[in-house]
């Protein structure tokens, strides 16, 4: 099949795979003055503004709301910088992609990967958040790795068909400007997933549980703020949706890479 | 030698005219069922051609002759839209100048990410990490940001990743032209090596001195077809006198004997082969304090049929003009006239005449000496006088019969000379690696001054067997 042989590509490429995800988070934080500490401040401000907003500004009656948020926020920052950082991976290497083989989807992929560096400092400042605000830190914590393939799966697959099609389609851009506004407004980031079900009904709210960051969301929260454990349904509709998106940007790279040479 | 790495058979390469794909008119014509109707070219057309193992191929063309398309063909960065193509061996391409290179990553982390990317395993790239920085000559400033480096430093670094990454093809694309002199011979120095260790080199360049230098056989590309395919002399030469009908150039023909005037130089060639090298014929002129070759003058073409020619150039450093009339007699002589026009209070030191010929000619001979050229060129500047003709300045070298082609025998005198004019026959140094031969003017001890216009004739004969 050549799916197979183009996932046995890939990972017969996998150092070139490694050095480009490096090169990533070096550049990213090479040049400023601050270079990772960016990692942690911009994470953080953001937590703060959206908590001063919601929780004192709209009164929302949550317990522990900066938690609440951040632990929300953390998949969601991961998927919108995958999908906006990758857009134009193919025409900003039109120099390599004009010149060398290697699989193409490497250099979309690679700063999928790189992005988890960030991920990771957001994840270890929001531990003192946690403990700042009374919040156990439970063996459930041990679902992370799961947890990051499924978001790995979402983010890279979406970023593959975004910065695929946008080598033949600059307007790809825009769409996807709109895909990721619309995308924070219409997944239970700030707000709860209960307030949705309850004020919600009929086709709407089947249309609002189509997004695939629900499940995701619902995961963190049971993993590092509720006790609860997560109704099993949605997650295993975010899985399915999530293997069915890796598996389209895949086979979309698969079909079109050996074009791209042309185009950039 | 019969086995071959490279087959392409009936290439094509077709593009869209308008590369940019609107959303809308896609989606319009998915809806509609249409097909796409778009103004095509064909970028490559029709190509064949075949690269044996172990042999160094040359591609010439001019810009938007599809070479880049070729070459992306042939890195499998793209399809042929037909054809057929079969490539026996890692290929492996010498980006341009950096490509590849983060210039906020340093010297250590590019050596690394463009090592990869050109297909190096990590466990090589330690291996060979020392002797690339080596070889790149970067020393200690490998530790620095590659935006820092100097342009030589970046393409230095980037050839010496691309000349260990060790492919079995190596297509080198036109980086050769930058560098220092020193770095060049060395990149050259390791395309020998990698030649002679039996591994194929794709050449393809517009630089006809490297080809001629690097290659053994030649494809010329024209507008996407193959137009010529040949050895080395035979095809460049038929492109020079193409590319120099296009640009205004001028070519005097007769028999097996070509001339061509190229923006203050003569290029001498015999049946295709050129016999002059690096600078070929000019003139120089030294002032007190400074000199000029007519490369550095700016020329206009005055007159010019099939054997005739009249040029004039303007000197750019002094207020000098030379008008050069240049003609066939037939088919073994050349008859050069050169006037010279000075202003009054120019304080004229010398001029001279020189011809650079190939050192693939090894004995010489004035009017009253002759002799053969060491063979060792030596390393250091300047030239090596081997031997002053008295009386009749008159100098040559003698006929060489090669493999397969004659050099013919070349001889030059001053005929009308006005003034003194000693002869010299010299090796280059290592750098040009020529035979000269050099008519200059014996400098005026009592500063008198110079008439305001020189004239002097000379005559250069070509295949004579022999000389009395």
């Amino acid at each position: 099949m050549r799916l197979i042989d183009h996932l046995r590509q890939i990972y017969q490429y996998r150092e070139i795979l490694y050095f480009l995800a490096l090169k990533e988070v070096k550049v990213r934080y090479k040049m400023s003055s601050l270079g990772f500490l960016w990692a942690i401040v911009l994470p953080f401000g953001q937590m703060v503004i959206l908590s001063f907003v919601f929780s004192m500004v709209m009164r929302f009656d949550i317990e522990a709301y900066p938690v609440f948020l951040m632990v929300g926020l953390l998949p969601w920052t991961y998927f919108s910088m995958v999908v906006h950082g990758t857009i134009g991976s193919i025409p900003d290497n039109a120099n390599l992609v004009k010149k060398v083989y290697f699989p193409r989807d490497l250099l979309p992929i690679a700063s999928g990967v790189s992005i988890l560096f960030d991920y990771s400092i957001s994840l270890i400042v929001l531990f003192p958040i946690m403990l700042f605000f009374g919040v156990p830190i439970t063996p459930r914590i041990l679902w992370l790795p799961f947890i990051l393939v499924l978001q790995m799966m979402m983010a890279i697959g979406t970023c593959l068909i975004f910065s695929g099609l946008n080598v033949f389609y600059r307007d790809v851009r825009y769409i996807k400007d709109l895909v990721l506004m619309i995308g924070f407004y219409a997944s239970p980031i700030f707000y709860p997933i209960t307030q949705v079900n309850r004020n919600l009904s009929g086709m709407l709210l089947d249309i609002y549980h189509l997004n695939p960051m629900i499940g995701l969301i619902d995961l963190y929260r049971s993993m590092f703020y509720t006790q609860t454990i997560p109704p099993l349904w949605p997650i295993v509709y975010t899985f399915a949706a999530s293997l069915a998106l890796l598996l389209t940007g895949l086979v979309l790279y698969d079909r079109i890479e050996r074009r791209f040479a042309d185009l950039v | 030698m019969t086995d071959s790495v490279i087959t392409l058979e009936g290439i094509g390469k077709q593009y869209r005219r308008f590369s940019q794909n609107f959303l809308y008119r896609d989606i319009v014509r998915w809806i509609m069922g249409r097909r796409a109707q778009q103004a095509d070219f064909w970028a490559l057309r029709n190509v064949t051609l075949e690269v044996n193992r172990g042999e160094s191929v040359g591609i010439i063309g001019e810009n938007g002759s599809g070479k880049s398309t070729l070459l992306k063909v042939l890195s499998n960065v793209t399809d042929p839209t037909c054809g057929r193509i079969t490539i026996d061996g890692r290929v492996s391409a010498l980006l341009e100048l950096g490509a590849g290179f983060h210039p906020q990553l340093t010297g250590r982390e590019n050596i690394y990410l463009n090592g990869v990317i050109l297909g190096m395993p990590k466990k090589d790239i330690d291996r060979l990490f020392d002797r690339i920085v080596e070889f790149s000559g970067i020393g200690e400033f490998i530790d620095q940001p590659v935006m820092t480096y100097s342009s030589g430093m970046y393409v230095r670094l980037g050839f010496a990743i691309a000349i260990h990454v060790d492919p079995d093809i190596l297509i080198i694309d036109e980086v050769l032209a930058v560098g220092d002199e020193e770095f060049q011979r060395k990149c050259k120095k390791a395309i020998h090596e990698f030649h002679e260790r039996g591994k194929t080199i794709l050449f393809v360049s517009h630089d006809l001195a490297a080809i001629r230098e690097l290659c053994t056989r030649v494809y010329w590309l024209r507008k996407g077809e193959i137009r010529m395919v040949g050895g080395r002399d035979e095809v460049t030469f038929s492109y020079l006198n193409h590319v120099s009908a296009i640009q205004g150039l001028a070519t005097l023909t007769r028999g097996s004997l070509t001339l061509l005037f190229e923006r203050g130089k003569l290029i001498l060639f015999w049946r295709g082969i050129e016999l002059t090298k690096n600078c070929c014929i000019f003139t120089e002129v030294l002032s007190s304090s400074n000199s000029q070759a007519s490369m550095g003058a700016s020329w206009d073409i005055l007159e010019f049929d099939q054997t005739k020619l009249t040029v004039r150039g303007a000197w750019k450093l002094f207020p000098v003009e030379q008008t050069w009339r240049v003609e066939l007699l037939n088919e073994h002589t050349i008859r050069w006239n050169v006037e010279m026009t000075l202003p009054n209070d120019f304080n004229l030191r010398s001029d001279s005449i020189s011809f650079m010929l190939t050192d693939r000619y090894t004995s010489w001979f004035t009017s009253t000496d002759s002799g053969s050229f060491p063979e060792e060129f030596h390393d250091t500047f300047g030239q090596r006088i081997i031997g002053i003709g008295d009386g009749t300045p008159e100098a040559g070298v003698q006929e060489r019969i090669l493999s397969g082609i004659v050099l013919p025998s070349i001889r030059t005198c001053m005929a009308t000379p006005s003034g003194r004019f000693f002869v010299q026959v010299t090796n280059t140094d290592a750098k040009l690696q020529s035979r000269t031969i050099q008519y200059s003017r014996i400098e005026s001890k009592d500063h008198q001054r110079n008439p305001p216009i020189c004239r002097y004739e000379i005559e250069c004969i070509i295949g004579e067997t022999t000389h009395e």
